[in-house]
């Protein structure tokens, strides 16, 4: 899985999703990483990656099946992104923020998440797409945001229950 | 076995509270700064000091007798650590109690590179790990500070952390100190690995090692390869090296040192010399070993094209580098938008490990800086120097000149990148100590001033 986020967001992803991974009885790894693009500029991605035993830490060509851009990208910076992606990969961003036609030969499923609802809504339904692979009940994910980011919570519990409710 | 998540900070409170270690040493840096930041453990009293230097003194001069050094290294620092390290060598020996363990953080995978060189070159005979996983970071604390290590030799350890590692956190089986120090009686303190029974021999180093033999395990060339994975450097590397040399007629040599690629080439001369061998073995180097670094699926094309399995074509592959920048926090990018809202000509230097934007010109370190506002004659354009804390403290010298460029308007905003408050508190104190007369001192807090503000005058504005 390929996160593209600020510091801030996903220091508070990467405890949740450790977590429920623990939960999971699952293991995994996180590791930041610069893609470069065409033009040479670099797009920092956040590489989470799941599995039964240690999990590899290096990216190659068609090595992912999920992204979520949470942050906004350019358009040549998503280039990088497409060659990591899988045939018939995931795409999560907000509406409009991903260009399909850099997409187009892998197919990809896009789910387009309303501006109106935020970013927020964004890392809700990462959790939600993780929660059904690891067949985590929906409260128990609740329990698990609500104990790692305690105060904070409020925000994402209501989306995350808002995106599990479709 | 129980699962843990495990980073360099948590391996070193691992190592802290299982050897008894109470002492940690942090050279200010912005990574170490980070690093020390994420060591919670609350027994552990950590120390900050300027530079390499104060370290030595440190040593030399306390009553401390198991300590763990955070130091990030930069070119611009190496030969202070190669000078640090020949004198830590001169300590230990004079005071046989003494243990300790130096984490070498690398920005980049080229100063890996330059530290390996650098330290076979000047011959520093210590302890040397380019560990390929997080297990092996924990591996080298128990090589320096379990009791059977009492030659100075190891009782000093420095471990040379790729940014590989540094920015890796994994949710695995937690590290059992117990069996590793069996392990490493067993096999009498070393670490490298020796894979396979095949006629080419692949020799690597550091994180590459893990790739190679997983190549070897998913292409069963188990019969074809001999992977030869060093670890631990500075001592005898020169007859496992020369080892290889005499078995092997086909050398590949994989994401390795220019040193070592160099001692392969010398010593395969010396035995043809000596009649120990009847000709010079076929060296195949893949990636320029200072700049580039070579995909998996670059290596596993080599190396199935050495062995006669076929070429296998390849896309162009997605070009991805893990080395270590920080992006600024959200007070920097307003305090910047406040100031670039209220000139027209804004030129904007960030100095690395801190990221800006793309407009921005990214140098490696202060002095850089430096010399780019020095050489730049743009007198209607405000500069924005955007730096870390601890770098600016860490280059006192160059950052006072810095504050005494002259007809520049510079605003300089210090990052603290998340320390915790008490550190941060430290390091502002330490800061305003540079403060004099052309300088005023802002808070993020006072922001909206700088809107009101009359940018005239070369007058420098300290952000923090």
């Amino acid at each position: 899985m390929a996160i593209v986020a600020d510091e801030e967001t996903i220091d508070k992803l990467r405890n949740i999703l450790f977590e429920m991974i623990k939960t999971a009885k699952l293991k995994a790894s996180m590791q930041k990483i610069y893609l470069k693009a065409m033009d040479e500029r670099e797009l920092g991605v956040y590489i989470f990656r799941i599995s039964n035993v240690s999990p590899r830490i290096r990216v190659s060509n068609n090595s992912v099946d999920y992204v979520a851009i949470i942050e906004d990208v350019d358009a040549d910076l998503q280039e990088p992104l497409a060659r990591i992606l899988r045939e018939q990969g995931i795409i999560v961003s907000l509406k409009n923020n991903v260009d399909i036609s850099i997409f187009v030969d892998k197919a990809p499923s896009v789910v387009g998440i309303d501006e109106n609802r935020g970013k927020i809504s964004i890392v809700a339904r990462l959790l939600n797409d993780i929660s059904r692979l690891l067949s985590l009940r929906r409260d128990v994910v609740l329990k698990i945001i609500k104990t790692v980011i305690k105060d904070e919570s409020e925000e994402l519990i209501e989306a995350y229950r808002l995106v599990t409710r479709r | 076995m129980v699962k843990d998540r495990l980073s360099i900070p948590r391996i070193i409170e691992k190592i802290s509270s299982r050897y008894g270690v109470e002492t940690i040493y942090v050279i200010l840096d912005a990574l170490s700064v980070r690093m020390a930041d994420r060591i919670t453990l609350g027994k552990i009293r950590k120390i900050y000091l300027k530079d390499a230097m104060e370290l030595l003194y440190a040593v030399a001069d306390s009553s401390v007798k198991k300590f763990i050094a955070l130091i990030a290294l930069r070119e611009s620092n190496m030969a202070k650590i190669v000078f640090l390290l020949q004198k830590m060598i001169h300590i230990l020996e004079q005071n046989e109690d003494i243990k300790g363990l130096l984490f070498l953080l690398c920005y980049d995978r080229k100063t890996v590179f330059r530290a390996v060189d650098e330290f076979l070159m000047h011959g520093i005979d210590i302890l040397t790990i380019v560990p390929p996983n997080l297990y092996t970071v924990a591996a080298s604390g128990t090589l320096v500070f379990s009791a059977h290590s009492d030659e100075y030799r190891e009782r000093l350890g420095i471990v040379i952390c790729g940014p590989a590692l540094i920015g890796l956190e994994i949710l695995d089986e937690d590290v059992d100190f117990d069996v590793m120090e069996r392990m490493l009686v067993s096999r009498e303190g070393v670490l490298d690995i020796h894979y396979g029974f095949g006629k080419v021999a692949v020799v690597c180093m550091g994180t590459v090692i893990e790739d190679i033999v997983d190549i070897a395990n998913r292409r069963n060339l188990q019969k074809d390869l001999a992977v030869y994975g060093f670890i631990q450097f500075g001592r005898n590397l020169k007859e496992k090296l020369g080892e290889i040399v005499l078995r092997y007629g086909n050398i590949l040599v994989l994401g390795c040192s220019k040193a070592i690629i160099d001692d392969l080439r010398i010593l395969a001369h010396e035995f043809v010399e000596k009649g120990k061998i009847a000709r010079i073995p076929n060296f195949i180097t893949i990636g320029d070993t200072h700049r580039g670094f070579p995909s998996e699926e670059a290596m596993e094309r080599a190396i199935l094209d050495i062995l006669g399995h076929g070429k296998i074509s390849g896309d162009y592959e997605v070009s991805a580098t893990n080395s270590i920048r920080f992006e600024c926090s959200r007070e920097v990018r307003e305090a910047i938008d406040v100031i670039s809202s209220v000139h027209r000509k804004i030129k904007k230097i960030a100095v690395l490990p801190l990221r800006i934007d793309v407009e921005a010109v990214h140098v490696d370190d202060l002095y850089d800086a430096y010399i780019l506002l020095n050489s730049l004659d743009d007198s209607d354009s405000m500069y924005i120097l955007v730096m870390h804390m601890a770098d600016a403290i860490a280059s006192g010298d160059i950052f006072d000149k810095v504050l005494g460029v002259k007809d520049k308007r510079v605003v300089i905003v210090l990052e603290s990148n998340d320390v915790g408050e008490g550190v941060r508190k430290v390091m502002s104190k330490m800061i305003s100590e540079f403060t004099g007369p052309g300088v005023k001192v802002l808070s993020f807090d006072d922001l909206e001033a700088l809107k009101k503000r009359k940018w005239r005058g070369s007058r420098k504005i300290l952000i923090f």
